[in-house]
């Protein structure tokens, strides 16, 4: 296994190891875009590593070197030097021919709050408060069934009887409707920062979260302050998620 | 998943007991505590939701009116296509069972006669010949009557279909299998024609076609009429040097690849429309040096003439674009505008033609004066198909000029007044991307050879310079 | 092949009925008696109409709902008057027909047991019964099948409609005894009732049911008469 102490091969080990980490052991599937930025910062953290004393760096010129001046490397100077053009002319024909993609909508998914809104005429802070509905145990019950109730009559269209943002609308919207199951969503969110999503909903958003495109309706229209944090309850309580509590300053 | 398909699901017998618990949690909330139906949102849903106490089941491959308890367990299992039933695969296969055994106790001994199986002939496969013998064979049942000529849900007697319940319902619309709400496989085609579809007009044809195996060749044509459409992220544009025609029916545009978009409905502004009519709209679209043209094609079941008193309304479909293409992410409110924001909107209105207007929100569309658009509209066995032309570069503030390789935002709305649907009750999309594609230009076939011969060079002044220096 | 059939169809169902009307006569001359049963009804008629807007070759460009029927001297057609305790009559075969997009009769009576269903208008039909205590069928009966056959085993006045043309209303009573539908002058004769007191029963559709005892005499005719109240 003499090889192996050779600064080259583990260079490229190094960077086998991590590609295949990248592009198989994430779960969903990271972007191109996402791998190639990973990777050009694992190819400069590893050139940094070879290139921090003389020996290392030489131990890892040695072989590029070889390749390119040894007589007894030259078939293998001849086969690289049709493959690469080769490979790199291919390259280049994908992406000449290639058809253009729909641009990649940036956008904030959990822009910050604001301290308080407008909730149809009263200011209602938003930062810091609790669900008042849950002071009063006894009725968390009664909540829930109600909340359950607006649900299905308000939100299970694109949201889903699941929960899992898989409604029978949700295919046609883009941004997509979120998903209460998925620990990315409600689970890290407060309950007030809820109360303030499903208020001002898609056009009360911040410009970095694209307002123009989401769908979802304030529902300060057509909901009570009191049955959106009913609504709020069930969200958890279907989901057996957790809200976040704000941290006690 | 259809039942045998890849992995068997065995018949369990279910614990009522513990589906109970199950159905509160999961199903109550639409078929009601007491299993009749009636949750808190059934009157906003199209179908509505199942009454079990009626023991009416619509999915069943068997011959009376019980299904088997497989049956039940493939609708819970997979939903039920084009409905609000969504699969409830996120249940564990023992509660899914749990859940037959619970519901099939809401309808008492309306279910006391044990199943009878559907025999089906003997399978046939899909060819010209069984296509050309099931198309016969469909005009000579008269599927058309229903299902219209195309298969399109337009028959004549759509309008007088009533349900178990005294509720209107709706035909199939064949060439959409994908929304079949007994799933779009062939056996469960084949089934549904066989035994009918209960507590609906769909009768059984088991025994009402000429020889047992046309059954196979009337599903076989059934899947040629539609195919399943892959949506689209990005609406192309196709550039062309030759003429744009005007026909919608011309053989141009059949070559013009198609982009299919699914339309939602709009459920923001009152009244929403939980029940959207049109969900699907294929648009393909081409462009010249001077102008762009869209052809658009939707499936409508009625050409409908407004007529206020019977709660008809002018079919109606509109593109929406921003006044002005930005290059920054911002643009109007997606549901056509809004004060502040207004959109760019190319209309066509049944009665009325193609226009050009302005909206800053669906209550406030005003027609631009001057309007440099025109177009054809066909209508045909329940399917519109519309050209509408505009020029490229365009004058004003209101409209947008259109420019090679630019994405531009747009959004689409469709109204189809024969099922009341105008204002606000509409069918939409959020924002897509249209993207004119630039003319085929040679870059493909000389750019890959350039970058070889590059790096050949490259190559050989590198292994020249090492050797060199050595 | 389906021809010969449909012949051979037709041909049973006119023995059958030959068969039935000879049998009525036997079973009368041996002791039964005959209970003629005359329905007013004081209303008016109740007719709608709907424009058709296929097959009017066959259907006509109206169709005419006919809910109550009023004939000469306030009589009611479309009722059946039974005597359902009563046991041991011959088997009435029911025919049904499609005919001109209408059930042919309107109200067909038939003893439990097979009812013969004939489509004679050469478009799709689907027979769609409503039936409860009888399996609810419904059924493409396309214009090359003539004739088919359904079970109805158990007493019930069953509501059949065709979807593809939603005017077509027919009903079939399938009735344990003897039993007869009211003519277009409300009258109907129930032969074969055996001799004593009988409960006679009579039924429309819209209108509902009325009972009333009548003493039954062999080989004589009661008549009795019953006056139906609008809704």
């Amino acid at each position: 296994m003499s090889f192996l102490r050779s600064r080259f091969v583990q260079a490229v080990v190094v960077l086998i190891v991590c590609f295949v980490l990248f592009r198989f052991g994430i779960q969903p599937p990271a972007p191109w875009s996402v791998i190639t930025l990973y990777m050009a910062i694992i190819l400069i953290a590893i050139l940094a590593f070879v290139s921090s004393d003389a020996d290392s760096w030489r131990s890892f010129l040695t072989p590029l070197r070889d390749t390119v001046v040894k007589p007894e490397r030259r078939l293998l100077r001849m086969v690289l030097m049709i493959v690469m053009p080769l490979l790199l002319g291919y390259y280049a024909y994908t992406q000449a021919a290639a058809k253009p993609q729909a641009p990649p909508e940036l956008r904030a998914v959990h822009p910050a709050p604001p301290a308080s809104i407008q909730f149809r005429g009263k200011e209602i802070n938003i930062q810091g408060i609790d669900n008042p509905l849950r002071k009063d145990q006894s009725a968390f019950k009664q909540h829930v069934a109600a909340g359950g109730e607006i649900y299905i009559r308000n939100c299970m269209y694109c949201h889903g009887d699941n929960l899992d943002g898989q409604g029978h609308f949700a295919h046609g919207f883009s941004p997509p409707p979120a998903n209460f199951v998925d620990p990315g969503t409600i689970a890290m969110l407060q309950e007030a920062y809820l109360f303030w999503r499903i208020a001002k909903g898609g056009p009360g958003l911040p410009k970095e979260s694209t307002p123009w495109n989401s769908v979802m309706p304030a529902w300060e229209d057509r909901l009570t302050e009191d049955q959106i944090w009913q609504v709020i309850m069930y969200l958890y309580d279907a989901t057996g998620q957790q809200p976040r509590r704000w941290e006690s300053h | 998943m259809p039942l045998g398909s890849s992995r068997a699901v065995f018949a369990q017998a279910g614990d009522a007991g513990a589906g109970k618990a199950v159905y509160e949690r999961k199903c109550a909330l639409c078929h009601g505590e007491k299993g009749d139906g009636k949750g808190p949102a059934t009157e906003l849903l199209v179908p509505r939701p199942r009454d079990f106490t009626s023991g009416l089941y619509k999915i069943r491959s068997t011959l009376n009116k019980t299904p088997t308890d497989q049956d039940i367990f493939n609708v819970v299992t997979n939903g039920m296509p084009g409905t609000s039933m969504p699969d409830w695969k996120v249940l564990p296969e023992r509660d899914r069972w749990n859940l037959v055994a619970y519901i099939k106790a809401f309808a008492g001994d309306k279910l006391k006669d044990a199943p009878k199986k559907v025999d089906l002939p003997k399978e046939v496969a899909s060819s010209a010949e069984s296509l050309k013998r099931g198309k016969e064979m469909f005009e000579a049942i008269e599927c058309n009557k229903c299902h219209g000529n195309e298969g399109r849900a337009d028959g004549p007697s759509r309008p007088e279909l009533k349900d178990e319940w005294g509720q209107p319902v709706a035909p199939a619309n064949l060439a959409k299998r994908w929304t079949f709400r007994g799933g779009k496989d062939r056996k469960e085609i084949a089934t549904r024609l066989a035994v009918g579809v209960l507590g609906t007009p769909m009768p059984a044809f088991l025994e009402a076609v000429e020889k047992p195996e046309d059954i196979w060749h009337v599903t076989n044509y059934v899947i040629s009429l539609g195919e399943e459409p892959k949506f689209a992220t990005l609406v192309t544009v196709t550039a062309t040097k030759d003429a744009i025609p005007d026909d919608p029916a011309a053989e141009f545009w059949s070559k013009v690849p198609p982009s299919y978009l699914p339309l939602m409905g709009q459920v923001i502004i009152d009244p929403r429309n939980f029940n959207p009519s049109i969900d699907l709209v294929t648009v393909r679209g081409a462009w010249n040096e001077r102008e762009i043209v869209f052809q658009l094609t939707w499936d409508d079941p009625t050409e409908s003439k407004p007529d206020a008193a019977k709660k008809i309304f002018a079919d109606a479909i509109a593109l929406q674009f921003p006044p002005k293409i930005t290059p920054g992410p911002e643009r109007p409110y997606f549901l056509m505008g809004d004060d502040s924001d207004a959109v760019y909107l190319l209309r066509w209105e049944q009665g009325k033609g193609v226009m050009e207007a302005t909206a800053n929100g669906p209550a406030k569309i005003k027609a631009i004066a001057g309007g440099e658009v025109n177009g054809k509209i066909v209508y045909k066995d329940g399917r519109y198909r519309l050209v509408m032309r505009r020029a490229l570069a365009a004058t004003g503030d209101d409209r947008p000029t259109f420019q090679p390789g630019v994405f531009t935002p747009v959004a689409f709305q469709a109204w189809d007044g024969g099922e009341g649907e105008t204002g606000v009750r509409m069918s939409l999309t959020s924002w897509y991307y249209l993207h004119l594609e630039e003319p085929q230009s040679n870059r493909r076939f000389v750019v890959p050879p350039v970058v070889a011969l590059l790096t050949l060079a490259a190559m050989v002044l590198v292994v020249r310079a090492a050797n060199r220096r050595r | 092949m389906r021809k010969t059939l449909a012949v051979v169809g037709i041909v049973t169902v006119a023995a059958a009925a030959a068969f039935v009307v000879g049998g009525r006569d036997v079973a009368t001359a041996q002791g039964g008696g005959t209970v003629e049963v005359e329905v007013k009804y004081n209303g008016a008629p109740v007719v709608e109409k709907l424009k058709v807007n296929k097959d009017t070759q066959k259907c006509g460009t109206e169709a005419v709902i006919e809910k109550v029927v009023v004939g000469g001297n306030k009589g009611l057609a479309h009722a059946v008057a039974s005597v359902p305790a009563a046991k041991g009559g011959k088997a009435v075969k029911g025919v049904l027909d499609q005919k001109g997009c209408k059930f042919v009769p309107h109200v067909v009576v038939m003893s439990p047991g097979e009812l013969e269903i004939k489509n004679s208008d050469d478009i799709l039909h689907n027979i769609h019964t409503y039936s409860t205590a009888n399996a609810a069928i419904n059924k493409a009966q396309p214009k090359f099948k003539k004739t088919m056959t359904e079970k109805f085993e158990k007493p019930e006045v069953i509501k059949v409609t065709c979807d593809v043309h939603s005017w077509m209303l027919g009903w079939i009573a399938v009735t344990p005894g003897p039993a007869a539908v009211t003519d277009a002058n409300g009258v109907a004769k129930i032969t074969d009732v055996p001799a004593g007191k009988q409960k006679v029963e009579v039924w429309h559709e819209t209108l509902g049911k009325q009972e009333k005892d009548v003493d039954v005499k062999a080989g004589q005719t009661t008549k009795v008469t019953f006056e139906m109240k609008g809704k």
